[in-house]
């Protein structure tokens, strides 16, 4: 975009503006999901099994259907569809067998949720148990009990890989050069075991669906999703019904991080909405069933195995993912395919092999997080690379760099030759360690038995999507020349809509309130976006509202060719005017041109103007389904996180007393939201570094279903000394030359924690999260000698 | 503290204005009727379908009930609907946070300020999860209950109104009207830890309290492990010794090593921690502990 | 059934309740306040907290019946004045101390309440402690903490 008013410089590009929505939410009136009501609207409450794997014999709803307040009880034999984004394995209510704890086995329906709920406490189901499988050891063993017979029959996108007969639900393989003669090349070769637990995203606003089936077929939703066109597509393919039929209105999201992409309960509702005689139903999940019931985020274990040679070349990397996705792998197939292709990170490495799969196991199922198979697989890398520069007693700082992609220069792992513009890693490593203060950990002089220490790590992150993902953007204008704007992308507050109205602000030199993004997305009413995940909102929406502008532009210069008697290549537009270039003097204000010219003596020409724009991915490609060559990503960010932390020796408490966050984003539109990103992605980082974790009991039950026992990072935890910079390499085709970043602000964050850990104590923590048992016991074990230390150094200070 | 309901089951809600009023519904409905102070824990526990009630007997509009008062002499005496913020601001106020600080100190680490302006110390102690610090605090201190029923009243010291996990001594015709912490005696210092990193609730938590004359030598400690443990445990064989150590250094083995014994058997494995992570952290608190009431 | 009288936002509200109706429901459901959220239903989120007879208090561990005769206040009445902002609010914004805004009324509420009892008197770590009750999962908190310090001067005290 050029600069286009008369100053030259941006007016608000790159300037800090607080979100346009804040005003509405610090007063509670912006509207989510949760909030709307429609008059004569009935309330669901599912019923949940309680057996992780088990076959259904009987349900006897006879007692709940006499509640009063009561209207109807639905099982999965009324509904037996499957869904799903992008392998269909997935109930809407269980048919015939259940496979998890937590599975919706029934649904009633109730003038208000207290007759629901107390209904649904008297619905008695009779189970014949099956053998049930926790883990994913376990389920890939050659007799194990397998979750879905029926995995070869299920609708699936072909870039999946499922094993029927099996509980693999995707099998993805990477092979970059050739492993055995990197391996036989290298110097040293060093190995982990990584574990990572299941997680919840805890977004705020619970999962939450309105549903109404009208009597002409047509089915409005309203839904706390954060892809209206990808549900409205899924339920026109699971439902079979013509997506035309389908409406899906998303309003304001508490809250998503990944977890509310794809389909969430939208397709049961709809179908109770008919069978409860076409009226509309509201199913909201309690907190409790967010963790037993909604998709969570999945473990996974690994293996790895980095070959290096004696001056700190990265030879060769193996790695093998092994993603635990619970009773349905719905997106989760996705997540193991891209922690696959992406397993190489920020690096140039000739020689790959990363293997990864998606398995069924009875627990929960699950779905995306922010950051996709990244926060995972750049656990294992990342980590892996501090422990070979310990081996090469080489500073970890040093070894990264030395094998940094270089773009224009290095193939990626994917085998794609990293463009030009990609980016600067060499810079933000530079920036991160500069800012970090690279030092060598020390001992606190006053409590000795506390370690500061710092750890850093990279990250890159490029949204994982199909290959034709395409957006759209319309720029409607109002008579006081002020402009609807209206996209796809969804708002949860991720800074995006702001971003892209500032654009608007800044390509018509118009004042920022006359630029109105409604909060309201609707498939019927607002343009086509595939969805709001993988950092692409600003970058894909962005590309087709400039596209837009442009159109806009374009239109308003034809009408003021008309209207001042000149070339339209001799007009431009700013300050909220059209001018003849050269002859400022001579313009006409907005306002006259964008509903057509009216000239003195009463006739007219054009008309309302409106700017149509689009973005479709393009040079994508599928990928190899051998070798899993091929271009998988529109951008690639790089980035990274220097921590800087205070280890409690004997207690094992973790506090973080410096965070710093860089991000080559091409080009920060608006550093305010951006930090904002950057400090909510560090702190999500953090929790799951420090606290999180699913824990099941023996019989596949979440034992810790509730933020007392799921804890999660409070302001009391928070750090306060961040140093965040942007890089500004632009991206050539991005807008304004930015890339996306919602999600790489969180990658790195466990792993340089752990990092730091590492750095001071050459204790390796390789399972999430640290808490402080396994950090002492781990000292204990690998450091006897730093425990009796500290300890001692406790001891003479009491005294 | 898994179930999934948001709503409340059916029960009649009572709210007598007098005493009398409250004890002669317990006498009536018996079983049935739950007394409800700020009814934190009472209303959780009832979605949770884990407590059940016909008739929910809110005490907050009983007068006669919140009160706070301190007198020297005598101590604090907390009326059963005062809630942690009403206590902690009294303390602040009245200057009595070096007098009762392990209190203080635990007030604070509590849940958290906007549940402390509803929940109660009296419905804490009586909900006696080992989780909850109410009991623990109280232990730090020669507290008691004062209780009622239409039938005359009693006084029970804290240890012996919680039995084991969560077992009280309290009839479902009984109110707890009062505690009283009694005034602790000249140079006694106390101090309250909580180890919680990973869940709200404690995972660990110790309080302790001593008297000190001058120097840094501890008399008549008093030692009370909590939350790892079924309920309250004092270390009785540790406090004999700590009381009576001269030389803290070459003590120090000798003082764990009663801590464990003592210990260990009331300490369980749970999901979030093992018995041997909880015995090491019980431990460090304990020296911490040591060290801060020494230091004041 | 019980008819109970609240004062909402300024706003007196006759309306029949049942006896087992929490007081968060009846706000949303009956009354269409929806300036309260909430996100857990058990005292530990935070986001149902409103301020009852000039307390913070988390709504879904309180009976409607409970709260007859009482005066509730939520964020969309934090100014006094419909429309307006409190000082708390107008900080949150400068500071973009919100994300998805979900927990937003919550940690205003709240926050005026601190700096409202303090006077503006309040360091960091007290109002760290004192938003603890809280759970947002966007922010990371550090621009709401920032906000609530530069409130302060709006309070009577340094800002
Ligand atoms: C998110 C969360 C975090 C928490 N964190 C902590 C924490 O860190 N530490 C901690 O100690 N606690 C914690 N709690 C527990 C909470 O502090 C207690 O539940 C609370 O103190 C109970 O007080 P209440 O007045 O609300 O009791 P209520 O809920 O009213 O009553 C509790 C029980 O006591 C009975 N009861 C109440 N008063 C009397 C009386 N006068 N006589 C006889 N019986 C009575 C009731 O019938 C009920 O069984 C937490 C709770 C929540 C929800
Ligand atoms: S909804 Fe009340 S605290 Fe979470
Ligand atoms: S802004 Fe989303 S939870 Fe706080």
């Amino acid at each position: 975009m050029d600069k286009p008013h008369s100053g030259g410089e941006y007016r608000y590009i790159g300037k800090r503006i607080p979100p346009l929505d804040a005003y509405e939410k610090v007063l509670g009136a912006a509207e989510y999901t949760f909030d709307l009501e429609i008059p004569g609207m009935f309330h669901v409450k599912l019923v949940h099994s309680e057996y992780a794997h088990a076959r259904i014999k009987s349900i006897d709803y006879s007692k709940a259907i006499r509640v009063p307040g009561v209207v109807s009880v639905i099982t999965g034999r009324d509904i037996p569809y499957r869904v799903g984004i992008y392998v269909g394995d997935r109930d809407l209510l269980a048919i015939d067998k259940v496979l998890w704890i937590g599975h919706p086995v029934a649904a009633v329906v109730a003038e208000n949720l207290r007759a629901a709920e107390k209904a649904a406490e008297l619905i008695e189901v009779e189970y014949d148990p099956l053998e049930p499988v926790f883990s994913v050891e376990e389920a890939l063993r050659e007799n194990a009990p397998i979750l879905h017979e029926n995995l070869d029959k299920y609708r699936r996108l072909p870039a999946f890989n499922p094993k029927p007969g099996t509980n693999i639900a995707n099998y993805f393989k990477l092979v970059k050069g050739d492993i055995d003669k990197g391996f036989a090349e290298a110097d040293t070769i060093v190995r982990g075991r990584f574990k990572l637990p299941y997680i919840s995203h805890a977004y705020m606003e619970p999962q939450v669906v309105i549903a109404w089936y009208r009597y002409s077929g047509d089915i409005e939703i309203w839904s706390s999703a954060q892809s209206p066109f990808a549900v409205r597509s899924l339920l026109s393919l699971s439902l079979d019904i013509p997506a035309g039929k389908i409406k899906v209105n998303v309003p304001y999201i508490g809250g998503g991080f990944g977890g509310k992409a794809g389909l969430g309960w939208e397709a049961l509702a709809a179908m109770i909405s008919r069978h409860v005689g076409f009226k509309p139903v509201k199913l909201m999940l309690s907190r409790a069933e967010q963790f037993k019931s909604a998709p969570v985020v999945p473990g996974m274990v690994a293996e790895a195995e980095m070959g290096l040679s004696r001056d700190g070349r990265i030879v060769a990397y193996r790695a093998k993912f092994l993603f635990d996705s619970g009773a349905f792998a719905d997106y989760t197939v996705n997540i193991s395919r891209t922690a696959g292709y992406a397993c190489a990170g920020s690096y140039d490495i000739p020689n790959i092999l990363c293997e990864s799969y998606a398995v069924y196991t009875n627990k929960v199922p699950t779905t995306a997080l922010r950051g996709f198979g990244h926060p995972e697989n750049h656990f294992v890398l990342e980590h892996m690379i501090d422990m070979a520069a310990r081996e090469l007693d080489q500073d970890p700082v040093k070894i990264r760099s030395r094998n940094l992609l270089k773009p224009g220069v290095s193939t990626t792992g994917t085998g794609v030759r990293l463009r030009e513009d990609a980016g600067n890693p060499q810079l933000v490593l530079e920036r991160i360690s500069d800012l970090l203060d690279w030092t060598t950990p020390e001992v606190d002089p006053e409590r000795p038995w506390v370690i500061r220490s710092k750890g850093i790590a990279l990250s890159v992150k490029g949204p994982s999507q199909p290959p034709n993902a395409s957006s759209s953007a319309i720029v409607k204008f109002n008579e006081d020349a002020s402009v609807d704007v209206m996209v796809g992308t969804s708002n949860f507050g991720q800074g995006t809509v702001t971003g892209l109205a500032m654009m608007v602000a800044e390509a018509f030199g118009i004042p920022l309130e006359k630029v109105h993004v409604k909060p309201l997305r609707s498939t019927d009413a607002s343009p086509y976006t595939w969805q709001t995940v993988g950092s692409r909102g600003l970058f894909t929406d962005g590309l087709a509202l400039l596209e837009a502008i442009e159109d806009a532009k374009r239109k308003i210069k034809k009408i003021a060719s008309q209207a001042l008697k000149v070339d339209e290549d001799h007009l431009e537009i700013a300050d909220g005017k059209v001018y003849v270039v050269g002859k400022p003097w001579i313009s006409i204000p907005l306002e006259k041109i964008v509903m057509g010219y009216q000239f003195p003596d009463g006739t007219s020409v054009g008309g309302p103007v409106i700017g149509v724009g689009r973005h479709i991915a393009g040079l994508t490609t599928y990928l190899d389904p051998e070798t899993g060559q091929g271009n998988p990503t529109i951008f690639y960010t790089f980035g990274g996180t220097g921590v800087e932390v205070e280890i409690n020796i004997l207690t094992g408490e973790i506090k973080v007393l410096k965070a710093v966050q860089v991000y080559d984003i091409g080009k920060a539109i608006n550093p305010l939201l951006l930090e904002g990103q950057a400090i909510g992605g560090f702190v999500m980082g953090m929790s799951r570094a420090l606290y999180e974790r699913i824990i099941f009991d023996e019989f596949g039950s979440v034992a810790n279903p509730n933020f007392s026992f799921y804890y999660v990072a409070r302001a009391k935890d928070a750090p306060d000394n961040y140093l965040i910079e942007f890089v500004e390499t632009p991206q050539m085709d991005g807008p304004l030359g930015s890339r996306g970043v919602g999600e790489n602000v969180m990658i790195s964050v466990p792993v340089a924690i752990a990092n730091a850990i590492y750095r001071a104590t050459g204790v390796s923590i390789k399972e999430l999260p640290i808490t402080p048992e396994r950090l002492v016991k781990a000292i204990r074990e690998q450091r006897p000698d730093l425990f009796e230390q500290a300890f001692k150094a406790y001891i003479d200070s009491m005294v | 503290m898994s179930s999934p309901y948001i709503t409340l089951p059916e029960f009649k809600y009572l709210r007598p204005k007098t005493l009398d009023e409250a004890l002669a519904i317990l006498d009536r409905y018996g079983e049935d009727a739950k007394i409800m102070a700020g009814g934190v824990a009472l209303l959780s526990f009832m979605k949770e379908r884990l407590i059940e009630a016909k008739y929910v007997v809110d005490i907050k509009g009983v007068r006669e009930l919140h009160y706070i008062r301190f007198s020297e002499g005598d101590g604090l005496r907390i009326g059963a609907t005062v809630t942690f913020s009403e206590i902690e601001d009294y303390i602040l106020q009245r200057g009595l946070v070096q007098r009762f600080r392990a209190l203080y100190q635990g007030i604070k680490k509590l849940s958290d300020p906007v549940l402390r302006n509803r929940s109660t110390l009296a419905g804490n102690v009586v909900e006696a999860l080992p989780i909850v610090d109410g009991p623990c605090l109280l232990s730090v201190f020669d507290s008691e209950l004062k209780i009622v029923s239409s039938s005359g009243s009693r006084v029970v010291s804290v240890s012996e109104f919680i039995s084991d996990e969560g077992f009280i001594d309290l009839k479902p015709n009984e109110i707890v009207v009062e505690i009283h912490i009694k005034d602790p005696p000249k140079g006694f210092v106390s101090t309250f830890r909580k180890y919680n990193p990973v869940t709200e609730f404690s995972m660990v938590s110790v309080g302790m309290s001593a008297i000190r004359e001058g120097g840094r030598d501890l008399r008549d400690v008093r030692c009370v492990l909590c939350a790892a443990t079924p309920k309250p445990v004092r270390l009785r064989r540790f406090e004999d010794l700590v009381s009576r150590v001269s030389d803290l250094r070459s003590s120090i083995d000798e003082l764990l090593s009663s801590v464990e014994s003592e210990a260990a058997g009331f300490i369980q494995d749970d999901p979030y921690a093992s018995r041997e992570f909880k015995l090491h952290i019980a431990k460090m608190l304990i020296l911490d502990s040591l060290k801060e009431l020494r230091s004041l | 059934m019980a008819t109970i009288t609240l004062k909402v936002n300024n706003v007196v509200r006759r309306v029949e309740v049942e006896d087992n109706e929490i007081l968060l429901d009846v706000l949303r459901e009956k009354l269409h306040v929806k300036s309260v959220k909430a996100a857990c239903w058990r005292g530990e989120c935070g986001l149902c907290t409103v301020m009852l007879n000039g307390k913070p208090v988390k709504s879904c561990l309180v009976l409607a019946v409970e709260a007859d005769g009482s005066e509730i206040v939520t964020a969309e009445g934090l100014s006094g004045r419909p429309g307006e902002l409190a000082p708390i609010q107008k900080a949150f914004i400068e500071h973009a101390a919100l994300q998805c805004g979900f927990c937003t009324p919550a940690f205003v509420v709240v926050a005026h309440y601190l700096l409202t009892k303090t006077r503006g008197k309040v360091e960091r770590e007290e109002v760290k402690e004192y938003l603890s009750g809280l759970i947002c999962r966007c922010t990371g908190y550090k621009q709401i903490i920032d906000a609530v310090m530069d409130a302060r001067k709006h309070y009577g005290g340094e800002g």
